[in-house]
């Protein structure tokens, strides 16, 4: 079932996990420091990032990107924008 | 056939043919379970299973399996002691984990069932109140129909109206120092809720007012400690008692009692029934329990909870992106989707098992016969993609089996009183045109639009309603004072292509009384409730019905013989629909229906119609005779000697006519008569004939009326006047008394009744006529005559059961008096 980005909002970090898991389409990532990363996905016609331990492969937030103008200059073009919905 | 309530022929009816279709009474064959996956009957397949109450999962967690199988090698497999005697140890251990879990006074119980007899008994007192929610569960019911017994006052109110029930607080807290109200806390059909804080707030307003809450479907899920649904709103109030159930998401199996003081606890521990003759849980239960109530008592339960509740918030959006009718949305693990039909339900839950999806149906008698929806849970268990898969298929089937069926969606949102969708009403005309393609409806609102030499003979000589005569009740029936006595009328004649009617009837709209095919002593009770109210339309609905309240026989000319006489039937059944939305009526009624037509029975309910017994209607058929000897030698041996002795022997007193032209003081007379009968009899609780009508028959060719007169030497009053009088249509074929008007200060001497009987009878042989239809009511005095009894039955679809299940609470009463 494809939702929007209020009702992915709805649920809670393991509902959306497994959703991320399950429905998402990994993108491309960014190293934050030398325990966290955030990773980018494409769910349901928009984007997720998931803020990531990944030395403990754990998954710690995921949230809708809000910003296109952010997810812009974050990924330098790499994303498609038509996805951004 | 004697008057019977609907219930248990429906239940068994709808049950049955539910377990015939293979959907109910089901037995799961795994070897063992795990998880939601259940093989049922003789299937290989597996089926996941969204019919459960185990809304946590709980039942498979090592810990409680654990405790339960200590408790067994600690104490066997049963304890066998009431626990007025002794309680095996694990009861105190239990009852402090629970009086922790509720904040409050526990005592546990075999069953909630169990708990609601142990207490209601006991908290409730004779000068108490009790006002039910209208949808509280059934086992409620049974308990307080024992305090009702006592003759504790008690009543139903429409579901989860608070001002309604403040308004009944206000007229009963005059009398009635405990007013008890008692709903649900998530109701087991359609998953809603009791607004509980409202509750409270009239709690503080009104100090008479006392809460008993089941919230057997809460435990677990919702509330601190898992404490449910009602304390998860507000603490336990000091005036509320509150019952649930360990065998939903506690999964132990098993009740609770919850009080607000120490003191209420002990008195129904020490008295309530249950607890005192029933068998007590046993130690597999406790064990079980008591490990479950430390899982409740510790944070995990939190997380259990969060879990399920993230299933319930998908499963909402679901249902709504797939754009099923979901009848209450709600934050509870409980879900109905509206079909409308019994058949339509059942077809949907077989095709759901055959791709691999328990879900239940929700049917009667836990919902309107009407209101069938296909019932089902989500539990912790389900996966996101399971829930998708099911409802995926759910969507897909429920749009099928109602194209299948011809059934418009907006049929089903206006079962359910809900809003449709707009786009939906579209659908709604392509399938009605659809369906009638092969035969055409003659529709009519007066009996003058329809040829009357067609319909004479089609129904003409069946009873009243010939076309004159119909014409004489439309006349009859309209422009009086009393909205009672004005009544719509409709004509169908439904043909096949070549224009022969394959059906015939009318129709009329008219208020009833609900509890007209009531027992007597149910509308004694009523009658008596209009009185006290000063509300003569008090449990009264406007009805679509087949024929007329002033009409008796079969109404309905069917051609059976045609290949489309259940299409016909389907017109029939969807033109009353439209009619009750025209007229504004609350239900639909096929009356004087032959007994024992099971192709009918079950096409009534597969539309969603339940039976209803009626009062015996009498027949005299038979003319074999000339003179009265002869009549009376034509009777039973014991027959012979009560007409000799009643009737015969008082011939002679009476001088018999047919009244012409009866001045207004006569008929007023007349009239006079009438309405002592009618106060009298309850039978058929009708409202009372205006006295328009009988000025009518006094003037129409048709109608005789036959007023018998005692001589002048028995008749010692200054001034002799009728003391009956009988009014009857005549038709070609059929001699039709159907108003009788008596002096009672005459019957006991003169026997007025029995004589107004036979002199019908030899009026209906002096004018040849074919038969006579006696009517209903008085039985055994019809047979004395020969009368043959003719059963027949009545379908009825209400828009809601409310007014029903008022009229036939009060049957338990009744039985209990009598």
């Amino acid at each position: 079932m494809r939702l929007t980005k209020e009702e992915f909002s709805i649920f809670n970090l393991t509902s959306k996990i497994k959703m991320v898991e399950n429905d998402g389409i990994y993108l491309i990532k960014k190293v934050i420091d030398d325990k966290h990363e955030i990773r980018l996905f494409l769910l349901y016609g928009f984007y997720v990032e998931v803020y990531c331990n990944y030395k403990l492969n754990k998954m710690l937030e995921v949230k809708p990107v809000v910003s296109k103008k952010w997810l812009n200059t974050f990924y330098m073009g790499l994303i498609n924008q038509s996805n951004f919905c | 056939m004697k008057k019977t309530t609907p219930t248990i022929d429906t239940i068994f009816e709808v049950l049955n043919y539910g377990a015939k279709n293979g959907v109910m009474h089901l037995n799961t064959t795994n070897d063992r379970l795990l998880g939601n996956r259940l093989q049922l009957n003789d299937s290989n397949t597996e089926v996941i299973n969204f019919g459960s109450c185990s809304y946590l999962g709980l039942e498979f967690d090592e810990r409680i399996k654990k405790g339960a199988k200590d408790a067994i090698d600690n104490y066997g497999t049963q304890f066998s002691s009431s626990r007025a005697y002794m309680s095996p140890r694990y009861y105190e251990e239990l009852e402090a984990l629970f009086c922790k879990i509720f904040n409050a006074y526990a005592i546990v119980t075999p069953t909630s069932t169990l708990g609601h007899i142990g207490t209601i008994p006991v908290i409730i007192h004779d000068k108490d109140a009790v006002i039910l929610d209208h949808q509280v569960h059934n086992s409620v019911h049974t308990a307080v129909n024992l305090v009702k017994a006592k003759g504790v006052y008690t009543e139903l109110i429409r579901h989860n109206r608070l001002d309604i029930l403040e308004e009944r607080i206000q007229a009963l807290r005059q009398k009635h120092s405990k007013i008890w109200y008692m709903a649900d806390g998530v109701y087991s059909m359609y998953g809603d809720v009791t607004p509980i804080r409202e509750v409270y707030q009239l709690m503080e307003k009104y100090p008479e007012l006392n809460y008993y809450v089941d919230d057997a479907h809460g435990m677990s899920c919702f509330g601190t400690n898992g404490g449910g649904y009602a304390l998860s709103q507000k603490p336990i109030h000091e005036r509320m008692v509150l019952i649930t159930s360990l065998a939903k998401a506690f999964a132990t199996g098993g009740g609770v009692a919850v009080f607000p003081t120490k003191e209420m606890a002990h008195r129904v521990r020490t008295c309530g029934s249950s607890l005192v003759t029933s068998g007590p849980m046993q130690p597999s239960g406790l064990g079980a329990a008591i490990a479950c109530s430390k899982i409740h008592l510790s944070n995990e339960l939190y997380s259990l909870q969060e879990e399920l509740y993230e299933n319930i918030k998908y499963t909402n959006l679901a249902i709504k992106k797939r754009g099923l009718p979901l009848v209450a949305e709600s934050n509870t693990p409980i879900f109905f989707v509206g079909v409308s039909l019994p058949k339509i339900g059942y077809s949907i839950i077989s095709r759901m098992m055959n791709d691999g999806f328990y879900v239940n149906a929700g049917i009667f008698p836990g919902v309107p016969i009407k209101n069938t929806g296909i019932r089902f849970t989500v539990t912790r268990l389900h996966t996101f993609k399971e829930i998708d898969n099911m409802l995926d298929a759910l969507a897909f089937h429920h749009a099928e089996v109602l194209k299948e069926e011809n059934f418009p969606i907006s049929k089903v949102y206006q079962a359910f009183k809900m809003k449709e969708p707009v786009e939906r009403q579209a659908e709604q005309i392509v399938t009605t045109i659809e369906k009638q393609a092969n035969l055409f409806t003659e529709h009519s609102t007066s009996i003058s639009g329809i040829d009357k030499f067609e319909w004479d003979n089609l129904l003409g000589n069946r009873g009243t309603y010939n076309w004159e005569g119909l014409k004489f009740l439309e006349e009859s029936f309209k422009g009086n004072t009393e909205s009672e006595n004005n009544w719509e009328f409709d004509y169908l004649i439904v043909r096949d292509k070549e224009d022969k009617p394959i059906l015939a009837t009318f129709l009329t709209t008219a208020i009833w009384k609900d509890d007209m095919l009531a027992q007597e002593g149910v509308s004694v009770q009523v009658e008596a409730k209009r009185r006290a109210a000063n509300d003569p339309y008090y449990l009264t609905s406007k009805l679509v019905s087949v024929g007329s309240l002033l009409t008796e026989g079969d109404h309905l000319y069917i051609d059976k013989t045609s290949p489309y006489w259940k299409e016909a039937f389907g017109i029939l059944l969807e033109k009353m629909a439209v009619l009750q939305e025209k007229y504004k009526a609350s239900g639909t009624l096929l009356r004087d229906l032959k007994q024992g037509d099971s192709e009918v029975d079950s096409y009534m309910m597969d539309n969603g119609y339940f039976k209803l017994g009626m009062p015996v209607s009498h027949v005299i058929d038979s003319f074999n005779w000339n003179t009265r000897e002869e009549f009376v030698s034509t009777l039973s041996t014991r027959s012979r000697r009560h007409i000799r002795r009643d009737v015969m022997d008082y011939v002679d007193m009476y001088d018999v006519q047919i009244a012409k032209n009866l001045s207004a003081k006569e008929l007023e007379h007349l009239y006079s008569l009438y309405l002592n009968v009618k106060s009298k009899s309850l039978l058929l609780n009708t409202f009372t004939l205006p006295y328009k009508l009988f000025k009518n028959m006094a003037s129409h060719p048709n109608w005789e009326v036959m007023v018998l007169n005692l001589k002048p030497e028995f008749d010692k009053r200054a001034e002799q006047k009728p003391v009956a009088v009988v009014f009857c249509y005549v038709t070609e074929e059929k001699y039709n008394p159907m108003i009788v008007g008596l002096d009672y200060s005459f019957q006991d001497e003169f026997k007025c009744y029995k004589q107004a009987l036979y002199r019908v009878i030899e009026r209906a042989r002096g004018l040849n006529k074919k038969a006579i239809n006696l009517g209903f009511a008085a039985t055994v005095e019809k047979q004395k005559y020969g009368a043959r009894l003719v059963n027949v039955v009545a379908y009825m679809q209400a828009q809601d059961n409310f007014s029903l299940e008022v009229v036939s609470s009060m049957n338990v009463a009744e039985i209990v008096n009598v």
